[in-house]
């Protein structure tokens, strides 16, 4: 009971709110300033770790939204308006969210060192303009006036204490929210993220805002702080600074933030104590970055994964299932066709329907001046398991790429139950119901298995619905952690994720690769009870001829961008141009 | 106008020669360097407190040389252990903490007295359109155009530029081959240091005199380099120049002078997006 | 694990209320606390004054005290940074200064202002932004930067005969304004004010400043840098060809920077704002021996922090009863004129909500590699 009380994180984030607040009832003073600095400076490192830590793109500029909080707070002093303090904080975070627009939509096509280049100049752009127009009233001496009751330094204390309480559990919330949960899924892979219906700009642009506004709010505060603050404070080395910071404690977690403003405010205490100069500091933080920087590993994430190391050889408390389950058992009871999930209305494939599931028609793709696709028409009946075969470079992942919305520049048309979805996106797409698995595996290793399915269903999923996707794929348990799942298994899971959702049309793009061969005939048997079970269609790209024979209700053969056969798979691969073209590829 | 044009040509072959480094540096290496500068000034800091002991000046720049050199080494080797299995991302931001680092440790080992400069290219220098170009920048100038050669040779032409290239391409790949790719990196890294010392030692007169001040021309370096893409050694020679010269115009202008910095970020953010407009997804496939 | 946070937090509460307990009240022939605050690491860093003044102190110590009482010299380290500043001068409050002399940090005045005024802490220190001129607690010991080359540029007209006068100095915070209260103040004396003002990217070579320069037809240059740039922008100038008169700011005028441009720094200006530490006469003798003895360098910033010293001696001096924080600052706020051979007027801390006590420069040159005062002192009004 104990441990699972220390495990929950909001009675722990409470306990150290308690311990944190008595802090003025001990000490008052200069320790107190520190303390309140401390609080104030875990703002940009927070941030930091949203942007950089979540999402992954790299922010060399985060004091920059910080000094434009603060700014905007001296501004509004300086021009008399004297509003109450939560006002001016909220204003302040508000400030910094155009800003974070800007550098948001830079993101959407630039990535990695270029958008570290990018936010770097940012950050000198923005120091210039606090060294020509310093802080409105700060040649003046005009003072950012706190207003009762927090002039005195312990309210004020609780007062920051509060803000980043609240700050805190307004980012937990959100980054629990699709959109949040989407950050982390952007940053393993934007590809990955589309084909889960999430939209990636929206993704990256809510990140940054998210990330400047939690920036500003902390420049309101230092203002709020010591009355005015000089615009040398958001240079470009600062930034680097907190930057070093963010990775080195892990910011990507609430307490690597915590750590990391800590260490800012007592290593140069300590230091300075010890008689060492101030800068010092600054070389212990950079030269322990690069350790954390190297495996990834924050201190946060390593004291995470030592609790997690911990709890794993600590007996379950909760009776969850065993994470290898016995796999003879589930194949017979699917064999039976016992199914937990749909066990209504369930209509059998019948050879026509009215509207076809996915229609492709005479879809053409050119790069420069190879013709990738040629005049690709393909009809895919509902509910069925239509294959698309073909030897290397047929053409196959680009038919796909194009028809999930990944390739815009295709000519032809594509028809999901008879709508149009021409220029629409890939996550449009997904949400529209046509739904697609990689041949590389995207699932975000972050995520449990349960909460990557979660955002693949795009709504709220109860455990019998999970625990019956994962038993039909044949996944690990619903609690594991995707990053301890081996590659076969996070293969499976992408599956459960397409199904979860209640696709119209399942694209599958080698979903047989990489696994050892008794598990590909399950994974057949599973593939052609998809249409039964999830009322879906299914299109499968594969090589292995075994698995197109067992589960296919439709072949068809490309070659060189052209479909050279299609029909039932023993016609359609007995023809004899389709022998030929694998013969001459292989 | 036209002369405070002309006189942008100063500060842009200064741009243009860090950026050929950096861009030398990420091609044999494929890694940008932010810390690339500020290797370099720590050369050429070493060099002016050498030669204010007396020291005679090509020895002092030769001592300097090496001192870079083996700093650039260090960072190499490091790069090498540590981060050859990890993205572009994550090296560079493994030397934005070496950058960190490195300007601590100067800000402390030397400090900010004011320097001794030896300019020993200023005695000679011609005068165009009212702007008198000393040594420092026919030198600069003409290392960037000489340094734009022999790497375009270099790469292109020799084996050990293959293998290089093979290198900052696919390490493991590279390293699979049985390519000796520990010892391209020491010679990658003693190139690099030898060429980014030199070069800011030829430059620091006309620049900036401070180890923080040297250490950061990586911005406009880095904006250099971008032009022609981390790729082309003479679009990079161009945007240095181009760079230096819109500065130059800017600085005629009072009202827009101080938003130099502004300008180089749009400059930079443009170039990239109208490279980069195609790019809708962060992986080929 | 509850139980050992139930510890911590134990443990937190008691160091706390041992902290506490150990504050003492004054006790007689207790020693006197000074503080200053100064940026004495980071990229530009000024250590001289307060090690000027602390070799003051020592020097009195080593005499008996101020009736007995040792003065106990504390010096922060701003870092130049406006947070490590606002902690240092909270840090000091604490140890309970009664006034701090010889601050020398660019952030010190901009965010520590208010707080200064709030705990009714006054500083005798040096001002690097404008902003020292303009708060309540803080009286600079130097002219500053505004008035510095706002004079500077009357010499030139006024003794110089320059018909036009540029100005270029480094684009700190809230230099345009500074530069721009230069031209007005020049402009309301002699009717002119600068022709061209460059603000200057410190990043960048200043050849562009200086072409602009000499193409509005400057005669006389001012430059407003610190010392460790003046040496870079002089080369830069004669690299040019440009034959100007060359004036730079009081910082500038160092035997450094004149050991470093050798032959190169001949007919170059200096605007020092006390009586030139290279003259001989009996007052720059004894401060020039003082810092030899403590091994400080004799620089305009050591001057500055000798002179803000010995006028707080004198004040200390003069208050009779405790020393505290209250009675120092009641005799700072007397209108009393303390002397300093030093300065070219006497030094009035005095009542107001600013202060500048001095307003005075004297130009110096370097002729045959020496630097030499030229003219005599420029008061302004």
């Amino acid at each position: 009971m104990k441990r699972a009380s220390l495990r929950n994180p909001v009675l722990l984030g409470l306990l150290a709110l308690l311990i944190a607040g008595c802090i003025p009832l001990c000490v008052q003073g200069f320790p107190l300033y520190l303390a309140t600095a401390a609080v104030i400076g875990v703002f940009p490192i927070l941030s930091v770790g949203l942007i950089t830590g979540r999402a992954g793109i790299i922010t060399l500029c985060q004091l920059s939204f910080t000094g434009i909080g603060a700014w905007s707070v001296a501004a509004l002093n300086a021009a008399g308006y004297s509003l109450p303090i939560g006002l001016l904080i909220l204003l302040g975070g508000l400030a910094a969210v155009p800003f974070g627009l800007l550098l948001g939509l830079a993101s959407l096509r630039l990535r990695g060192i270029n958008m570290g280049i990018v936010t770097l100049m940012f950050a000198a752009a923005a120091a210039a303009y606090f060294q020509l127009y310093p802080l409105p009233g700060l040649s003046a001496g005009k003072v950012v006036d706190r207003g009762a009751p927090f002039e005195s330094d312990s309210a004020f204390f609780w007062l920051s204490l509060t803000v980043l309480a609240l700050v805190v559990g307004v980012v937990s919330l959100v980054s629990r929210s699709r959109t949040g949960t989407s950050w982390l899924v952007v940053r393993t892979s934007e590809r990955g993220a589309a084909s889960l219906g999430l939209p990636t700009a929206v993704a990256k642009l809510t990140v940054f805002m998210v990330g400047a506004a939690v920036s500003g709010v902390g420049g309101a505060l230092l203002i709020a702080q010591t009355g005015v603050v000089s615009g040398d404070s958001f240079g470009i080395l600062p930034s680097i600074v907190v930057f070093t910071l963010a990775i080195l404690f892990g910011a990507r977690f609430i307490e690597g933030a915590i750590l990391g403003a800590l260490a800012s405010v007592v290593v140069p205490q300590l230091l300075l104590a010890a008689g060492i100069p101030n800068d010092i500091g600054t070389l212990i933080f950079a030269v322990t970055a690069l350790p954390a920087l190297r495996t990834g590993y924050g201190m946060a994430e390593a004291l995470r994964a030592r609790l997690a190391r911990r709890s794993n050889n600590n007996p379950a408390p909760d009776g969850r299932r065993e994470s290898k389950r016995s796999i003879s058992r589930d194949r017979s009871r699917w064999r039976q066709g016992t199914e937990p999930v749909h066990t209504d209305d369930r209509v059998l494939p019948t050879a026509v329907e009215a509207t076809p599931a996915l229609s492709i028609l005479d879809l053409s793709v050119q790069y420069g001046s190879v013709r990738a696709l040629d005049g690709v028409t393909i009809s895919v009946p509902s509910r069925s398991v239509v294959a698309i075969v073909g030897p290397n470079g047929a053409g196959k992942s680009t038919l796909v790429d194009a028809v999930a919305g990944f390739l815009p520049g295709y000519t032809g048309e594509v028809r999901l139950n008879g709508t149009n979805l021409d220029g629409w996106q890939a996550h449009r797409r997904a949400q529209a119901g046509l739904r697609r698995t990689f041949q590389q595996v995207r699932a975000t290793a972050d995520l449990t298995v349960q909460q990557y399915l979660q955002l693949a269903a795009g709504r709220r999923l109860d455990r019998d619905e999970v625990d019956a996707v994962l038993d039909f794929v044949q996944g690990p348990t619903a609690r594991s952690l995707i990053a301890n799942v081996d590659v076969g298994s996070r293969r499976l899971i992408e599956i459960g994720g397409g199904l979860v959702s209640e696709p119209a049309v399942l694209l599958l793009d080698e979903p047989a690769a990489g696994l050892p061969s008794s598990e590909s005939e399950l994974l057949g048997e599973r593939i052609s009870l998809m249409p039964s079970v999830f009322k879906c269609s299914v299109v499968v790209i594969e090589h292995d001829m075994t698995l197109v024979h067992s589960v296919c209700d439709e072949v068809t053969v490309l070659n060189f961008g052209r479909v050279i056969a299609t029909g039932s798979p023993k016609h359609a691969l007995s023809d004899p141009l389709v022998v030929s073209a694998f013969l001459g590829a292989e | 106008m036209i002369e405070s044009t002309i006189s942008g040509l100063v500060n842009g072959s200064v741009y243009a020669l860090l950026g050929l480094c950096l861009v030398a540096t990420y091609r044999t290496s494929g890694v940008l360097n932010f810390a690339q500068t500020a290797v370099g000034a720590f050369a050429a800091l070493t060099a002016v407190d050498l030669i204010g002991t007396g020291m005679p000046t090509w020895v002092a720049w030769l001592i300097a040389i090496a001192v870079g050199t083996v700093v650039s080494v260090l960072l190499g080797l490091m790069l090498y252990r540590w981060f050859s299995q990890t993205g572009a991302r994550i090296k560079t931001s493994a030397t934005i903490a070496a950058l960190l680092a490195l300007l601590a440790i100067g800000d402390r080992v030397f400090g900010d007295t004011p320097r001794s400069f030896v300019d020993p290219f200023s005695l000679f220098g011609f005068t165009l359109w009212g702007v008198r170009f000393t040594g420092d920048t026919i030198i600069a100038l003409g290392a960037a155009v000489v340094l734009t050669i022999a790497l375009d040779v270099m790469l292109r032409r020799t084996r050990t530029g293959h293998r290089l290239r093979a290198v900052a391409g696919r390490p493991l790949t590279a390293e699979l081959l049985g390519l000796p790719v520990l010892a391209l990196t020491i010679i990658v890294w003693t190139f690099v240091g030898v060429v980014g010392s030199a070069s800011i030692l030829i430059i620091a007169p006309t620049a900036s005199s401070t180890f923080t001040g040297l250490s950061l021309l990586v911005l406009p370096a880095t904006a250099a380099a971008l032009f022609g893409g981390f790729e082309s050694l003479w679009l990079t020679l161009v945007g240095g120049l181009l760079l230096g010269m819109i500065s130059g115009l800017t600085s005629y202008f009072a009202v827009i002078a101080p938003y130099n910095a502004t300008l180089q970020l749009a400059f930079v953010t443009l170039i990239l997006i109208f490279k980069q407009r195609g790019e809708r997804w962060d992986e080929a496939r | 694990m509850k139980t050992k946070a139930l510890v911590a937090v134990v443990a937190l509460v008691t160091m706390s209320l041992a902290g506490c307990a150990t504050t003492a009240g004054p006790a007689s022939k207790a020693p006197i606390p000074v503080g200053a605050l100064s940026d004495l690491t980071g990229a530009v860093t000024f250590p001289d004054a307060a090690a000027a003044a602390g070799a003051v102190f020592d020097e009195v110590n080593a005499n008996g005290g101020i009736n007995g009482h040792k003065i106990e010299y504390t010096v922060e380290d701003a870092a130049g940074d406006a947070t490590t500043a606002a902690a240092g001068a909270r840090k000091l409050n604490q140890a309970g200064v009664v006034a701090n002399i010889g601050s020398t940090s660019i952030p010190d005045c901009l965010v520590n202002g208010s707080y200064y005024a709030q705990q009714k802490l006054d500083t005798i220190g040096i001002a690097l932004p404008e902003a020292c001129y303009h708060l309540a607690n803080y009286a600079p010991i130097n002219t500053g930067s505004l008035l510095g080359a706002g004079l500077s540029g009357i010499y030139a007209i006024q003794q110089l005969g320059s018909k036009s006068v540029c100005l270029i100095g480094p684009n700190l915070q809230g230099a345009s304004e500074s530069y721009k209260g230069s031209s007005d103040y020049m402009k309301s004396v002699v009717g002119t004010g600068f022709s061209y003002i460059g603000l200057q990217d410190l990043t960048a070579s200043p050849v562009s400043y200086i072409v602009n320069a000499k193409q509005s037809g400057c005669e006389t240059l001012v430059y407003a840098g610190p010392e460790q740039l003046t040496g870079a922008m002089q080369q830069a100038v004669r690299a040019q060809n440009w034959n100007v008169n060359f004036i730079g700011s009081s910082p500038a005028y160092s035997t450094a920077l004149l050991a470093s441009l050798g032959a190169a720094g001949e007919g170059m200006y200096a605007a020092s704002e006390f009586a030139p530490f290279t003259a001989n006469t009996p007052a720059v003798d004894a401060f020039v021996t003082l810092m030899k003895a403590h091994k400080v360098p004799v620089t305009n910033l050591a001057e500055s922090g000798y002179i803000a010293a010995k006028i707080f001696v004198d004040v200390l001096k003069s208050i009779k009863g405790d020393i505290t924080r209250e009675s120092v600052s009641a005799a700072l706020a007397k209108t009393t004129a303390y002397d300093n051979p030093l300065l070219a007027q006497p030094f009035v801390f005095g009542p107001g909500a600013g202060h500048q006590p001095n307003k005075s420069i004297q130009l110096v040159q370097i002729k045959g590699a020496a630097w030499v005062p030229v003219g005599d002192w420029l008061t302004a009004k």
